[in-house]
């Protein structure tokens, strides 16, 4: 997900149709530059060397998006594929969550994470919260708030901060009861990703674990 | 006899000159062959790996499909809309931009026609890709 301005401009883009290492490679139509998806940069033509800012989203399933965001909408045309569901994903390989941050990645292996899970992990001096639900859904939150650096656990299946035990909505990473409620944590862009493609484009990655 | 010496002395040199030719241009391509293949050999790119991280430098594309359309228009629901049309256990990216959120069924998602979608939400122009 990403904000598709750069400087001044708007960009358009779609499918060039190129694969960089078995990766996504765009074209804006304004310039005509390449962008490897992964990376959110471009790599050939006149924009070569600028980086795409990256929206921070979730994956999970439908239910659960609407139910936390009952004003949501959908995007709503033909099926492509019927396989991507809550209980699993197509997947040959292994598949992680992975972060960057300040030019530096980590990356956690989703089957290192026994749902529900918080690590409290930290990446570039950045303390963050790696959150699994019982779902499976993960995500990727910044534990800093205001003054406090917070520290998670799930008590009783329900994602608590040890500091005020207030529990915390693993989907929108907002408190919901205790004296830190309608407090809300700070999404990060956390991308699902093959761990070989991750491993090929973010090849000083450090991993959990690991 | 003069005349017909002549005769065959002129056929012989035109044989002996196609034969030159038709040896030649065999020559030429077998060269212009072998030296498409040193090219080759030479501008094989080096996978990307810690001593070879990706740049612009290192970038080496590949055509798989042809070049597809930009998609900036596509049926955008509301809850009511949807209703039924979506499992619940379907998966979606979920984003919300400044209070807006919308789903995007990454089943609707797969596929060299659809990785990329041009939208926007909550003011902000976005790429929605998977």
């Amino acid at each position: 997900m990403y904000d598709r301005r750069i400087k001044e401009k708007t960009l358009t883009f779609a499918v060039s149709g190129m694969l960089w290492e078995h990766s996504l490679v765009l074209i804006d139509n304004e310039t005509e530059s390449l962008w490897s998806q992964l990376l959110g940069e471009a790599m050939r033509g006149k924009l070569a060397g600028e980086q795409l800012t990256v929206i921070p989203s979730l994956i999970t399933d439908w239910k659960s998006w609407r139910t936390q965001h009952p004003e949501t909408t959908a995007m709503l045309i033909s099926r492509t594929a019927n396989a991507y569901r809550r209980q699993s994903i197509p997947s040959d390989e292994p598949l992680l969550i992975g972060l960057t941050i300040k030019g530096k990645s980590r990356a956690w292996f989703l089957k290192d994470l026994q749902a529900p899970v918080a690590l409290n992990d930290q990446l570039a001096d950045l303390p963050l919260l790696v959150v699994q639900d019982a779902q499976g859904t993960v995500a990727i939150y910044g534990r800093s708030l205001d003054e406090h650096v917070l520290k998670f656990q799930f008590q009783e299946n329900k994602l608590t901060d040890l500091k005020t035990h207030s529990t915390w909505d693993p989907l929108t990473g907002k408190a919901i009861s205790g004296s830190m409620k309608g407090r809300q944590l700070k999404l990060l862009p956390g991308i699902l990703s093959f761990a070989h493609a991750w491993k090929t484009f973010h090849p000083q990655s450090e991993y959990w674990n690991r | 006899m003069k005349r017909r010496n002549k005769y065959f002395e002129t056929l012989v040199l035109a044989g002996v000159v196609l034969l030159i030719s038709i040896v030649s241009v065999f020559g030429v391509l077998e060269y212009w062959e072998w030296s498409e293949q040193q090219q080759q050999a030479v501008t094989m790119p080096p996978s990307l790996g810690p001593d070879n991280p990706p740049s612009p430098e290192t970038f080496y594309p590949g055509r798989a499909v042809p070049e597809q359309p930009a998609i900036t228009k596509f049926k955008i629901g509301s809850l009511e809309d949807v209703k039924g049309q979506i499992a619940e256990d379907e998966l979606v990216i979920g984003v919300s931009v400044a209070g807006e959120a919308r789903a995007y069924p990454i089943n609707m998602m797969t596929g060299p026609q659809r990785e990329v979608f041009n939208d926007t939400l909550g003011g902000r122009p976005i790429a929605a890709t998977w």
